[in-house]
């Protein structure tokens, strides 16, 4: 019998997303693959090259993982059409650009999750003790994929050590303590003037 | 509190696993200990540091997925030389040759394209006049984007469309037989079948949603659901795919 494509639900990408590690990827991946015909209509309707419907796209694809991730995606709508939302609004931004001739590019802030956010506030904070200093191009490699791992793909310490070569879950724990202290020293260093 | 003990109850509570008690008390002790405090905006900002890399990185493997074979796009291949399509075809019709010389004799011949045979996007009746109120633009852009055949992006509107709950009930059938249809064309049949199935039998579309759930189930070779539903066709009274329902169902058990 020839095989039978299966998808994912909504459900299940929401899930695999929010579960991290293996899952997490493979929910990505059948989000990007399973909605990349909107870059060609999206594409011929506003007249970008591909390479500008692709980085849109691969963009709008970051926001929504990311959405998900914090529990921002509430669900009232399904994730295509919100995919569809966020990628459109993006080629409309680029084709802004290019009509403007303008070459400016804001970069968006990553999001916190809520809880942080609302203690930020509680403090206080100010700007410069949050503000963001792109410090992870300063560290090695080991730290910086350990600390992608944990925090960002949410892999758990077991996989985090085969992935990663490492003899133990606690060997895994001990190298990112040690990474988040070097990315704490980095984030001591005051910005130069 | 060490550095870990911190980082730790600060993981905690941003994962809303702390008690009230001890969240009032995390955030009591943010204000009233600066050192305290200070950790864990410093821990936060490296969880942001953290994010904005991982978005970065998650985004090139992305772009990366683009070259991969399967996804990548029409227009990008376009360039390749001639020869190595002529290559491809041969290699191909090389391996289909294998694959049909050393297949059982035995072996039941896959049934024929019976979806593409049938299928046929239904015809889009224009019922602008009778819609007013609220939904009545986006309809017509709907409707507008279906004669287009703009199925991916009518897909969206039909779906925000049928949320509404006042819509649904006087535009449902309609609606979701737009809907699932436009996902069979973009090659969703699994979505479209759930799509199918919110409608009643009494609907008065609901023949014809009949009718695409059979082809879904053709396409997705559910042979068992496929025949339910192409026998609930032909043991209808009065359906409008009656013969068509048949001559699928003979090609299954042609004996």
């Amino acid at each position: 019998m020839f095989g039978k494509k299966r998808t994912y639900t909504d459900q299940a990408i929401i899930e695999g997303i929010k579960t991290g590690g293996a899952n997490r990827e493979k929910a990505i991946n059948q989000l990007f693959d399973s909605n990349l015909g909107f870059l060609h209509t999206v594409r011929k309707k506003l007249f970008l090259s591909l390479e500008e419907a692709q980085d849109a796209y691969a963009d709008a694809i970051v926001k929504v993982a990311s959405q998900i991730s914090l529990g921002k995606f509430r669900g009232e709508s399904k994730i295509s059409t919100y995919l569809y939302k966020i990628f459109y609004n993006k080629c409309v931004d680029v084709s802004r650009k290019k009509a403007s001739n303008t070459a400016t590019w804001v970069e968006e802030y990553p999001e916190l999750s809520d809880p942080a956010s609302d203690l930020l506030q509680k403090l206080d904070v100010k700007d410069e003790v949050v503000q963001l200093r792109k410090v992870m191009a300063n560290m090695g490699e080991a730290c910086k994929n350990i600390l992608l791992d944990w925090a960002y793909m949410g892999y758990s310490m077991e996989e985090i050590a085969q992935r990663r070569n490492l003899k133990t879950p606690e060997s895994a724990r001990s190298l990112k303590y040690k990474c988040l202290k070097k990315l704490r020293e980095l984030l001591l260093i005051k910005k130069p003037t | 509190m060490s550095l870990e003990e911190i980082y730790e109850l600060t993981d905690a509570f941003l994962a809303g696993e702390l008690s009230q008690e001890d969240t009032l008390a995390f955030e009591d002790r943010c204000k009233s200990d600066p050192e305290f405090g200070k950790e864990v905006q410093l821990y936060i900002a490296s969880l942001r540091e953290i994010r904005l890399e991982g978005e970065q990185a998650l985004k090139s493997q992305l772009m990366d997925r683009f070259s991969e074979a399967k996804v990548i796009p029409m227009e990008a291949s376009s360039n390749r030389a001639p020869w190595f399509a002529a290559a491809a075809a041969a290699v191909a019709l090389l391996v289909i040759s294998i694959w049909w010389f050393t297949s059982s004799p035995q072996q039941v011949e896959p049934p024929k394209d019976l979806y593409a045979q049938y299928m046929k996007i239904p015809d889009i009746s224009v019922t602008r006049a009778p819609m007013e109120g609220t939904y009545a633009s986006q309809w017509g852009q709907t409707l507008g984007l279906l004669k287009d055949s703009m199925f991916q992006e009518a897909i969206p509107m039909l779906d925000t469309l049928l949320q509404d709950t006042t819509f649904f009930a006087s535009y449902g059938g309609q609606g979701i037989m737009y809907l699932g249809t436009s996902l069979m064309h973009m090659g969703k049949y699994e979505e479209a079948l759930t799509q199918f199935q919110r409608i009643e039998s009494e609907n008065p579309y609901s023949d014809q949603i009949l009718w695409y759930e059979a082809l879904s189930y053709v396409k997705l070779e559910d042979i068992p659901e496929a025949t339910r539903t192409l026998k609930a066709i032909v043991e209808k009274p009065i359906h409008y795919k009656r013969k068509e329902a048949q001559a699928i169902l003979d090609q299954y058990s042609p004996n």
